[in-house]
């Protein structure tokens, strides 16, 4: 279960670019809506996860957990600039369609893909952490 | 790795398999969804958003453990 889990997880990250869009609508809108989602929810699993596992975590591999710790508190001092970056970058380029405001919205999502892929890097690494065990 | 600690990391994850899997659905139903959010539901995502400043009470509890 716990490694269908993991593999779903880096499926749907995987997949979130690619999902079908509806007529009409902006591609640039709508992934960067569904990256802010994604990414909203992926930074508070991995803070509730890295909260109720680090004792655990840290006494069968104290290396990894400092790592985890180190990533998980840089993300809960940045989570929100970023975040918040990237809505006031899709609110400005909804507003004003530029190749200026596509490519701040483009950075800013790029920002929030790559922690999200760093997430879900650490959430392996804790599912190996636990495969490895009997 | 000493038993306890094995049985302390399994103890630990089975919440998180929980959370993981209600995520991954909550992850797949707006994947289904193709098209620009609504006035609503970003409304909604910018309250969340918000609402993730870390309280110093949540630190201290971080920092301590």
């Amino acid at each position: 279960m716990r490694t269908k889990s993991i593999t779903q997880l880096a499926l749907v990250i995987l997949l979130t670019g690619c999902a079908a869009i509806q007529k009409g609508s902006d591609p640039v809108v709508v992934n960067a809506e569904r990256t802010t989602q994604l990414a909203l929810n992926t930074f508070n699993m991995i803070e509730k996860t890295e909260y109720d596992v680090y004792p655990a975590v840290k006494a069968a591999d104290p290396k990894l957990a400092a790592n985890i710790r180190n990533f998980v508190n840089n993300l809960r001092v940045h989570e929100h600039e970023w975040l918040s970056s990237a809505r006031s970058m899709t609110v400005a380029y909804k507003n004003n369609r530029t190749a200026t405001n596509k490519a701040n919205l483009q950075t800013a999502v790029a920002v929030l893909q790559s922690a999200v892929a760093e997430s879900t890097k650490y959430l392996s690494e804790i599912d190996k952490q636990a495969k490895g065990t009997p | 790795m000493p038993t306890a600690a094995i049985i302390a990391l399994v103890s630990a994850l089975v919440p998180v398999v929980n959370n993981l899997i209600n995520f991954i659905a909550s992850a797949q139903s707006s994947l289904k969804q193709g098209g620009e959010m609504t006035p609503e539901q970003e409304a909604a995502l910018d309250q969340a958003i918000a609402d993730l400043v870390v309280k110093p009470e949540e630190w201290q509890k971080v920092q301590a453990l």
